[in-house]
């Protein structure tokens, strides 16, 4: 049981994680009984640990743009309120270029390479983990700037449970969720089902007259469920099915009151995953089937499947060494009015990892992972990590370097969009670096820690879509369309750094405050001719500077929290002439509260964003919601 | 020589000046005992160059051999360049370049000398006035979806570049001008604003329309073309339409159905013209009564203007320029032109003879490289390459007070756009940074 049994050590690690960022009461655990929880090959082991970042899971509408918000310094494009479009912009390397994936499986749009990341409910995940730089280039395509992994493991041997939440909030924001867990020392069971809708009908100033927002509402729901088998004290299957439906308006700009733009998304997700342990190595499985389906207005569907199997194995040498070598094959089916009709693509990825621990202290990764696109080679993407962790006492340092070449296929739409499409594009390819340095020092009740770490990017063949194409058909008509192409390139610098300090003040009493921030340039080097003055300016919607400030304070089962983020100047074209949206600074206060009673665990939490009311603008043209508060109640009754 | 006896022969010079824009020189005489000239003020725009014709009238047998003339140029304004040339007797021309500073004056003086020395003199007051068009305001289209839409100016005469002076907040497709009014055409939002010369708005109309395009107005009233709803605008049964537009209470009062991607608009007496990029007609519009006549013409008319016989020529996707006569018959000028292929660009000079428009270098490629021009007024029309080399050429027109190009270049949309100022030589003039994909120049 080797393998199966991170046992209570890391359940209770999740469990410290989530106190620390979202202040939960360590009393809610305590009528969990001796549970089990199992998973796999974690390719996390051979990925940096300085720039990982494990994100709790947010109480109230959680999904993956509110816990990058809340609880980190990256950038994100909001295209409107609550439920719009939200991507994310990691070392301002554009939103398809970081990884998003779901039990290891892409979730990034195949058409057009983003993620919307208010689209990727909390509800799927049990753990949420980012991983920024060189090293998450193992992640496959796309994870240029980083990867994001969702994960669900089963727990086995807990106590049946049933929970309701609801929230209410501003502008007519409602969330309803229903799950149910149950273990035993064979089978484990998860439910969550998830509805939230929203008006978004907030007011704000339109050419100096007060209006409210209009279009811009929402209604979906998320339904999980799972499933884990151990099939033998080796063996286990998991069976994990997420489905997602998604109607929305679509924010226009604020000055628009007539746009009826809506947007349908329906995903579906199913997995199967075997895990087994033979001793001296792992093996591990996955079938895999998604399809997004996606309607804008009444145009024509547009469809991708994606069927994926992945096999990978881990063994360990000599106590200091382990290895993974996989192989994953996708087959991609699109269908759509503007893509080709029954537009396939094959990829393949073989890859291996493996960690060497030359000292007690000093431990390096060399990864790599080769592409293989309908039978043609695309770029191998190596990866070089270095880990040195000086022993002290009472202060810990750790010092990384990592080196690598990641890499981002061409979208579907890059390839097989009617008309424009170019088979012939390159894969992007980015030489990235990384070094940081990360301490952190115990002092009876004071816990101080630091991180920084700087990063170099250099990405060449970026896909760019221009207009200028040109066709003469046969009738002597003339098609003009935009088209991609490889140009080069983007250079993308900056420091990021952290600071955390925690004390223990009385008895119940602990504060913690957080400070984060980075600062970035994303350099286009891309120069389309005399008449481009872009090259060498920062891209457009790319902050300079960000950050978040936190404090935390817990009393006696009452947990106060305040955070203040802040988006520097951005400019909105590449040339950096017109005037930038200005910077803006958003504070959030959140109050939650945790009983007891017997079976009955109630938990309440109320919070207040943007309480200075700031008038801000996160992408172009697009209103933002002043003031506004939300107010959670989650009960959850467990069979004793 | 007898110098008394010359002085008594000389002509009493008549001075006229000759100046595009100068019919209202004030004239006033010097009179001298030996030399009776005539000045001419005259009035110049900054950075003009100028051709000022002097007539001198030889009196009593004074030939080209007794004196000489010259042309020198001072004074408070800047007059450069300053050449005489010309026979003694008779035409003189002088010419010279005027300075950028408007309201300020200098002096243009011919002196007159035989072997002895100076006979006489005529001095020109130069008054340099501000230019009737100063300021050049650039129409900037936005981004798709960023409504950054927005229209800069440019100073023709201190070179200064003031962006967003009027931000549209939407994706601007054109703006027209009527009686000072400026009438801008957005989409998302889809909206006409009404807009005073000093760039407060007046009106905006939000509703009634559906992916407007084009304005024209007549008297109180306002037609605007529509596609209508994007999903079926290039389908076989389009809901396009012209909104007609009450400009007195700012709200779409009628419409007419149309098909097929109503693009331009043009008011003239026959009524109004609406050109269909996806169709193979424009259509008529009696004001009226709202009657629709369709005109037949080669596949895809966009751009239209008037001609200087009130013929309307038309650009069309397909390739061929063609005019529409004032009897409503249609004369193919060119066919197989390098045509963008949609939303095409077009300019007439002022004499309104010659067609200038943006266009493909070649067939394959990648973008609206050159620009084209047909010279109307030749017996054989052929489209000859007026210039080459531009990147991403978008928007083109005419300083009807210079008769300068104006072409903006939109850097493929990747970021803010470029002018250039051409002359009709094709040289180039100017270049200033614009706004975000400039398609278009505004001149009032």
């Amino acid at each position: 049981m080797k393998l199966l049994l991170h046992r209570i050590g890391l359940l209770s690690l999740l469990f410290l994680l989530s106190w620390q960022i979202n202040g939960q009461d360590a009393e809610v655990d305590t009528v969990l009984l001796d549970p089990v929880i199992v998973s796999g090959i974690e390719a996390d082991d051979y990925a940096s640990t300085q720039l990982k970042t494990d994100l709790s899971v947010e109480p109230i509408a959680g999904n993956l743009n509110s816990a990058l918000k809340f609880q980190s310094a990256i950038p994100i494009n909001e295209y409107g309120a609550r439920g719009q479009l939200a991507s994310i912009n990691l070392r301002g390397l554009g939103a398809s270029r970081t990884t998003v994936l779901w039990q290891g499986i892409p979730l990034n749009s195949f058409t057009n390479g983003q993620v919307d990341l208010n689209l990727i409910s909390s509800a799927g995940a049990a753990q949420i983990a980012l991983n920024k730089g060189a090293a998450s280039a193992l992640y496959g395509n796309g994870a240029i700037g980083g990867s994001i992994n969702f994960t669900s493991i089963p727990t086995f041997n807990q106590r049946p449970s049933l929970s309701f939440g609801q929230t209410v909030g501003s502008f007519g924001f409602r969330e309803s969720t229903v799950g149910g867990k149950w273990g035993n020392d064979q089978f484990a069971l998860t439910t969550k089902v998830q509805w939230l809708s929203a008006d978004n009908d907030f007011k704000y100033d339109s050419r100096g007259e007060e209006v409210r927002q209009q279009n811009a509402n929402f209604g979906a729901y998320n339904i999980f469920q799972e499933l884990g088998w151990l099939v033998n004290d080796r063996s286990m299957l998991q069976l994990s099915l997420w489905l997602v439906e998604n109607d929305r308006q679509i924010q226009p700009s604020r000055n628009d009151f007539s746009s009826d733009d809506r947007l349908l998304d329906r995903n579906t997700r199913l997995s199967l995953q075997y895990v087994r342990d033979a001793g001296n190595w792992t093996q591990e499985a996955t079938l895999a089937y998604t399809r997004d389906y996606q309607v804008y207005n009444t145009n024509e569907p547009l469809i991708v499947n994606q069927y994926f199997a992945k096999g990978q194995f881990e063994t360990s040498f000599w106590n200091r060494m382990s290895w993974v070598g996989g192989i994953s094959n996708t087959l991609l089916q699109v269908q759509g009015a503007s893509i080709d009709k029954n537009s396939l693509e094959f990829r393949t990825d073989a890859y291996s990892y493996t960690s060497s621990s030359w000292s007690k202290s000093f431990s390096t990764f060399l990864n790599i992972r080769q592409p293989i696109v309908d039978g043609a080679l695309r770029p191998v993407s190596p990866t070089l990590i270095s880990r040195w962790r000086p022993i002290a006492k009472d202060l810990r340092v750790e010092i990384e370097g990592q080196l690598g070449r990641s890499f981002r296929l061409p979208t579907l739409n890059d390839r097989f969009w009617n008309p424009g499409g170019n088979q012939d594009l390159e894969a992007e390819t980015s030489v990235n670096a990384d070094f940081g340095v990360e301490g952190s020092y115990h002092l009876g009740l004071l816990t101080l820690s630091a991180q920084v770490s700087t990063y170099w990017n250099e990405v060449s063949n970026w896909i760019t879509w221009r207009p200028g194409g040109r066709e003469v058909g046969e009738d002597g008509r003339v098609n003009s369309f935009w088209f991609p192409q490889n140009l080069e390139s983007v250079r993308a610098r900056g420091v990021e750094y952290q600071a955390s300090l925690g004390m223990v003040l009385l008895e119940k009493m602990q504060i913690k405050l957080g400070y984060q921030g980075t600062k970035s340039e994303a350099i286009n080097r891309i120069n389309l001719g005399e008449n481009d003055r872009s090259f060498g300016k920062q891209l457009a919607f790319t902050p300079t500077h960000t950050s978040l400030s936190s404090v935390g304070l817990s009393i006696v089962g009452w947990q106060l929290s305040a955070i203040r983020n802040l988006v520097g100047e951005r400019f909105t074209e590449a040339n950096n002439e017109l005037t930038p949206l200005p910077r803006y600074a958003l504070y959030n206060m959140s109050l939650q509260r945790s009983f007891q009673l017997k079976s009955w665990q109630v938990e309440v939490s109320w919070d207040l964003r943007n309480i200075t009311n700031e008038d801000y603008e996160s992408y172009e043209n697009r209103a933002m919601p002043g003031i506004n508060f939300n107010f959670n109640l989650k009960i959850t009754y467990t069979f004793l | 020589m007898n110098k008394s006896k010359f002085l008594l022969l000389l002509a009493l010079p008549v001075m006229s000046c000759f100046l595009y824009s100068c019919g209202d020189d004030e004239v006033d005489a010097l009179q001298s005992p030996l030399i009776n000239l005539v000045s001419g003020n005259t009035s110049v725009k900054p950075d003009s160059t100028n051709t000022l014709v002097v007539s001198v009238d030889a009196v009593n047998g004074f030939t080209e051999d007794n004196i000489s003339l010259s042309v020198t140029g001072s004074g408070q304004a800047e007059v450069s360049d300053v050449e005489g040339s010309g026979t003694t007797f008779g035409q003189v021309s002088i010419d010279f370049t005027a300075g950028s500073t408007a309201n300020e004056t200098a002096v243009l003086t011919v002196t007159v000398t035989d072997t002895e020395g100076l006979i006489g003199q005529l001095g020109l007051n130069i008054t340099i006035t501000d230019l009737d068009i100063p300021v050049v305001y650039v129409i900037n289209e936005g981004n798709f979806a960023q409504a950054n839409g927005s229209i800069s100016s440019y100073d023709i005469r201190s070179s200064d570049v003031v962006q967003g002076v009027f931000e549209a907040e939407a994706t601007v497709q054109n703006v027209r001008i009527f009686d000072e009014t400026l009438y801008l055409v957005g989409n998302a939002p889809d909206k006409v604003d009404v807009i005073n010369s000093d760039f407060s708005i007046s009106a905006s109309v939000t509703s009634g329309l559906d992916n407007p395009i084009d304005i024209a107005v007549l008297g109180n009233t306002g037609y605007v073309t529509n596609w209508g709803d994007i999903g079926t605008a290039f389908g076989d049964n389009p809901d396009s339409y012209v909104a007609i537009l009450d400009l007195e209470t700012a709200e779409v009062t009628d419409s007419i159905m149309l098909t097929a991607r109503p693009q331009d608009i043009v008011a003239t007496n026959a009524g109004l013209y609406v050109s269909h990029e996806g169709a193979s007609f424009v259509s008529l519009i009696d004001v009226v009564d709202n009657a629709v006549t369709v005109i037949e013409t080669p596949f895809g008319p966009s751009e239209m203007a008037v001609d200087a016989s009130g013929d309307i020529i038309a650009l069309c996707t397909g390739g061929s320029l063609v005019k529409i006569d004032t009897d409503n018959n249609v004369i193919t000028l060119v066919e197989g032109l390098s045509t963008s292929g949609f939303n095409e660009r077009m300019a007439l000079n002022v004499d309104l003879n010659v067609v200038y428009f943006l266009g493909a270098g070649n067939a394959s490629f990648t973008g609206q490289t050159t620009i084209f021009s047909v010279d109307l007024s030749q017996d054989d029309l052929v489209a000859t390459t007026f210039l080459e080399g531009g990147a991403a050429l978008y928007g083109i027109a005419v300083n009807p007070e210079s008769g300068q190009l104006y072409v903006g270049d939109s850097n493929s949309f990747q970021s803010t756009g470029t002018a250039f100022v051409y002359d009709v030589s094709g040289e180039e003039l100017a270049s200033f940074a614009t706004g975000v994909g400039p398609n278009g120049f505004i001149f009032f």
